[in-house]
């Protein structure tokens, strides 16, 4: 039986317009169960317990970044459960990692029930799948909650304000508690994936984080690599640092930074971020990023 | 080894410039240094020490490139290379050694070669105060 957490603000209301296609579309492919509507933050989570309470194995995030996000974080503890993805969200990363391009052939994915079980990172007691991200990229996912069809229109004017307006900050992580980096930071990720000939490749289930750390740059440095930039592809910075490891400490000292993990905000400096121990059942598509 | 590519082609440590390492190092893969390191370097892939490289530490590695400046002893498997621009301090145990035009090298090298039918003696260079 399929149960499924609806985020009736994701995309702008978007599943006000496709509401009565969804269910019978569910419905045509014999996959329809109980729909709940989530009302404000931290009910997607809320609600996905209580479905695993009663019984649940099949439990299905429709939404964005942060309807998933919940879902993810609710289902930790429950093994025989099986997270789906229909996203409506305006920014639904999670879901193309997995190969979900749209709502319709996020339907067609759950019918076929591919499942693949995947490792986790750990962000003090938040759980993300794809990466956690400290510095200038915060700047721009903070303001990209609710994003409106005009922003989108004026992104790259904002990240080259941003560009002129962030500060750096000096940071020591330490990785497996065998080394550890003073540096001035521009921004710095985890990931649970790692980079290969310049291009990301997903391996989330390797048993490591993949760190980028982007240091502090002369602005016209940044400037001249404002696409890289513009569109967060770190790897192909020519001045990027990479570390692979199991569990790493971020501190930056007397000025906190905020933290935002699969683009939803988790909390802020210090954190200790580490390949859970705890693994995830998705049903997937076989157009996914990832083995 | 050490073919020319895209940052992080085949590489899956950088010690990026205006980076500061301290401890030990141990990877798999391949390892570029650009910034300062002190410690250990160790790992069953390549290490290359960029012109930039500032390291003071133990690097253990297949093959090790030295473009940078080393202060620390140096074991490969198999080669190290000091390009023209490289600075070593320390001892090298290697397979095989490259030591081109206008590098420093202060230290001593044994070098081994090994047989199909096993290990044939270590042949020791005594030191060599420096190669310029």
């Amino acid at each position: 039986m399929y149960y499924y957490i609806v985020n009736p603000a994701a995309g702008g209301g978007r599943i006000n317009k496709i509401q009565d296609k969804l269910k019978s579309l569910l419905k045509e492919k014999k996959i329809d169960g109980e729909l709940v509507k989530s009302i404000g933050k931290n009910d997607a989570y809320k609600i996905a317990k209580l479905a695993v309470k009663r019984g649940f194995t099949n439990i299905v995030a429709v939404g964005g970044n942060s309807t998933v996000s919940e879902v993810v974080n609710a289902l930790i503890d429950a093994p025989n459960s099986v997270l789906g993805i229909i996203p409506i969200g305006t920014n639904n990363t999670l879901a193309k990692v997995l190969g979900i391009s749209d709502w319709e052939k996020g339907v067609y994915i759950l019918a076929q029930r591919r499942i693949r079980t995947i490792d986790l990172g750990k962000v003090n007691d938040s759980f993300f799948i794809t990466s956690l991200e400290i510095g200038f990229e915060t700047e721009i996912l903070k303001d990209r909650q609710n994003i409106s069809p005009l922003k989108k229109l004026t992104f790259k004017k904002d990240v080259l304000a941003k560009i002129f307006s962030f500060k750096p900050f000096e940071a020591t992580i330490k990785f497996d508690g065998k080394f550890s980096i003073d540096s001035k930071i521009f921004n710095f990720s985890v990931f649970n994936t790692r980079f290969l000939k310049n291009k990301e490749e997903f391996f989330l289930n390797d048993g490591k984080l993949t760190s980028l750390l982007v240091p502090h740059q002369a602005t016209l440095s940044l400037l001249k690599n404002f696409s890289k930039i513009a569109s967060f592809s770190y790897e192909t910075l020519p001045f990027i640092s990479c570390f692979r490891a199991k569990n790493i400490h971020i501190d930056t000292g007397k000025i906190p930074q905020r933290v935002f993990a699969d683009a939803e905000y988790v909390g802020t400096t210090p954190v200790e971020v580490s390949v859970s121990s705890k693994k995830l059942k998705v049903i997937v598509s076989k157009d996914r990023k990832f083995d | 080894m050490f073919q020319k590519k895209n940052n992080l082609g085949e590489i899956e440590t950088i010690v990026g410039p205006s980076v500061n390492l301290k401890g030990n190092l141990k990877s798999e893969g391949n390892i570029k240094l650009k910034g300062k390191v002190s410690g250990e370097v160790k790992t069953k892939g390549d290490v290359f020490v960029d012109e930039e490289a500032e390291v003071k530490a133990l690097i253990s590695a297949r093959s090790i490139k030295v473009a940078g400046t080393v202060t620390g002893d140096l074991v490969a498997q198999e080669q190290v290379e000091i390009t023209n621009t490289g600075k070593v301090t320390g001892n090298i145990s290697s397979q095989s050694l490259i030591v081109q035009a206008g590098a420093l090298f202060i230290g001593k090298s044994t070098m081994e070669e090994i047989h199909t039918k096993g290990k044939i003696e270590d042949e020791s260079i005594e030191p060599e105060p420096e190669i310029e």
